[in-house]
């Protein structure tokens, strides 16, 4: 089997359009949520909500391009554009290498479709343009990325809700380890949609304030908008050209509540069993692990059942530092797992822990250390990266420091 | 690799035998009595009839002790738009409070992949892809692949498609007599020979292709070792994959007026079984994505010579 190497990162975000713009927000504990701008929200219980602010370039793709390409794969070009220019590969690179494109979405071309349902609702669809036929379908994420970069690939679009992006890293692991592929380009995407925020305040799943994972006067998650790519290349050949080697992924399991559509499994039995399969897949022992990138939404349910689970597997004294960064840039909804593997790549790269923000009263039932309110620095070299989803689709990334396997 | 065993087929089809989308709760319940439908949108329960059929005729996981390995692999290419359009227009007419939040659930795609997973108390991994065109191939290459790469033992693979009624006029201004092919058709499928099977998958070839249609050489290789031994092909005429396709092999080829979307594929499928061919591929070509999906099948059995053709 192949070793697969991080060697470029892509991050848009509510606290930045950039990966060291964001990392450097995040390590001083900023917070990214605020009243919506771009929605009206008065008509609605909650009006936080986390939107990309910094949107120059967004608008400058978009006037260049024109609406060749749906808001979620503009995002996923210009993410993929910033990981291909840290990683140092040029397109040209790529073209020689058996490449992949796969990427995670809950929403898929969310406010084309928003605008659609507009248009059929006001019974205007004579204004719609035919290639929304093919835009509003999840697979026309992938398609953008390839189709700008001028390249051919592999292509899948994985759609387990908010667990897709590191269902689409998982995948991107197994081509390069397998060797069928040299390199993938993974991510997550997903643009703010107004269908996510009415239906999350519909289940009064989000908090009206602050978002504050495992603190025991937790209300909810804030629903939010962004991108993370990671490329992944075969190790030996990263190596060889001498590129930076963030980390290494050891391995992926995904798992399945087969409870609920909405509710975790009390037991946490899918966030287990996920955990279980990645850390088997990686030949780890427990005691190895040094960080957990939590799914840590910051609804009670949540966060409860992700730290039984972790209990469950790591022990009941487990005092492992997990962290969620959603309490800074609240739920990006398919991105936020690969939003969370990028983070987690720059902690053990960087060495540096990342805080959860708002932490105020300790909560028994929540994990001990949930790496509270200010960032910290940190020597591990093994991490977990936790993505839960609707429908209970559970996933667990294990990336680690280069050469410890 | 090793091959994916294809146990049997479960699959129905809305506008065949008259069905309809108001008859789908009724049809579903024959398959799992104890589940309300009520707030249950058409394309789960599509693909939950269809899941019911794929175990008509073998015990259920629960029952065979394999739940706990036992996957769901889902390709859509609309996933749940139709519902999510139908939520969104309850927001837009009454105010974001007085949708119901039960339809909410209906919003996502692997909704249907997941309710599968509830049901049959599935807890091997659960996947939804929305690859357009080609998903109902890259479903079945993502099971093989991921079989043969230890991540589950048992799977429920194929696709379900509900195209949105308000897209549906746009291919009909290019093809006037469209026909859809809407529904769901999942295979059980395992490494398990001595289950019996329909057929086996012995590789996948996925890749989306330039501008210009080209592909580079490191995939060039790969594709051209693919039609090895192969006497049969499932492709549709016409596409600009046509000159590299080998020649003097059997050919079927779909109708084009029959809009297949995530489930493309599915009709070939069903032409090879019908057919007298040992080893065949079905193929897709997804004009929105510039993507060629294709997967090798192989019915043992049929072989000419006696060779199984291993």
């Amino acid at each position: 089997m192949k070793r697969v190497a991080v060697t470029g990162l892509g991050v848009i975000c509510p606290l930045g359009d950039g990966v060291e713009s964001t990392w450097n927000a995040m390590r001083e504990g900023r917070s990214g949520i605020e009243r919506l701008q771009r929605m009206d929200p008065s008509s609605y219980r909650v009006k936080i909500g986390g939107e990309i602010k910094d949107r120059q370039r967004i608008e400058g793709f978009e006037k260049e391009q024109g609406e060749r390409y749906e808001r979620s794969a503009v995002l996923s070009i210009l993410a993929v554009q910033e990981a291909l220019e840290n990683s140092g590969l040029s397109t040209q690179e790529l073209d020689r290498l058996r490449l992949g494109t796969f990427f995670g979405t809950t929403m898929g071309g969310v406010q084309l479709v928003e605008r659609l349902s507009e248009l059929n609702a006001q019974k205007r669809t004579a204004e719609i343009n035919p290639d929304c036929f093919d835009k509003v379908q999840g697979s026309h994420i992938a398609f953008a990325v390839l189709d700008y970069l001028g390249l051919c690939g592999e292509t899948m679009v994985f759609s387990n809700a908010c667990a897709s992006g590191n269902y689409a890293i998982g995948w991107g692991f197994d081509q390069i380890r397998g060797g069928k592929l040299d390199a993938a380009l993974c991510g997550g995407v997903d643009a703010f949609s107004r269908v996510a925020f009415t239906g999350f305040n519909r289940l009064l799943s989000l908090t009206p304030d602050k978002c504050r994972p495992f603190s025991a006067n937790r209300k909810g998650l804030v629903v939010s908008e962004g991108v993370g790519v990671l490329l992944l290349e075969e190790l030996g050949s990263a190596r060889a050209r001498g590129a930076h080697i963030y980390c290494e992924i050891g391995g992926y399991g995904l798992g399945m509540d087969a409870y609920h559509m909405t509710s975790p499994h009390p037991e946490g039995s899918g966030a287990f069993e996920s955990i279980q399969r990645a850390m088997e897949q990686a030949h780890l022992e427990p005691k190895t692990v040094d960080f957990i990138s939590a799914h840590g939404t910051g609804t009670p349910a949540n966060d409860k059942t992700e730290s039984i689970a972790i209990k469950k597997f790591f022990g009941t004294d487990c005092k492992i530092p997990v962290d969620s960064i959603k309490s800074m840039i609240g739920h990006t909804m398919g991105a936020a797992s690969a939003i969370e593997a990028v983070m987690t790549c720059l902690s053990l790269d960087r060495g540096v822990l990342l805080p959860t923000i708002n932490w105020e009263i300790p909560d028994e039932n929540c994990v001990a250390d949930c790496v509270p309110n200010q960032s910290r620095s940190f020597s591990g070299k093994i991490a977990l990266s936790n993505s839960f989803a609707f429908g209970g689709n559970t996933s667990c990334l294990v990336m680690m420091k280069e050469g410890k396997t | 690799m090793k091959p994916l065993y294809v146990h049997q087929k479960g699959q129905v089809f809305l506008e065949v035998n008259g069905l309809k989308v108001t008859d789908l709760p009724g049809e579903f319940q024959k398959y799992f009595p104890k589940e309300d439908p009520k707030y249950i949108d058409p394309v789960s329960l599509l693909a939950g009839i269809a899941a019911g059929r794929a175990f008509e005729e073998q015990k259920r996981p629960l029952e065979s002790g394999t739940a706990g390995d036992f996957a769901v692999v889902v390709g859509s290419g609309f996933g749940a738009i139709d519902s999510t359009v139908d939520f969104d227009a309850q927001a837009l007419q009454k105010g974001p409070n007085a949708v119901n939040p039960m339809d909410f659930p209906n919003t996502v795609a692997n909704a249907a992949g997941s309710r599968i997973g509830i049901w049959l108390q599935l807890k091997g991994p659960n996947v939804t892809l929305t690859n357009g065109g080609t998903s109902f191939l890259d479903a079945i290459g993502f099971a093989w692949e991921a079989y043969n790469s230890g991540l589950f033992g048992d799977c429920l693979v194929g696709a379900v498609e509900k195209v949105p009624v308000f897209l549906k006029s746009f291919p009909a201004q290019e093809t006037p007599d469209v026909r859809w092919r809407e529904g769901a058709c999942l295979f059980r499928a395992s490494g398990d020979e001595r289950l019996g099977f329909l057929f086996e998958i012995v590789d996948y070839f996925s890749l989306q292709l330039k501008a210009d249609f080209s592909f580079t050489s490191p995939f060039r290789e790969r594709f051209e070792n693919f039609w090895t031994g192969v006497e049969w092909l499932g492709f549709p005429q016409g596409t600009p994959l046509e000159p590299l396709l080998p020649k003097g092999i059997t050919r079927f080829s779909p109708e084009p007026s029959v809009m297949e979307v995530g489930l493309g594929g599915s009709n070939s499928l069903d032409s090879f079984l019908a057919g007298s061919a040992s080893k065949g591929i079905v193929g897709v070509f997804s004009k929105a994505e510039r993507k060629c999906s294709f997967v090798k099948i192989h019915q043992k059995g049929r072989e000419k010579n006696g060779n199984d053709g291993n």
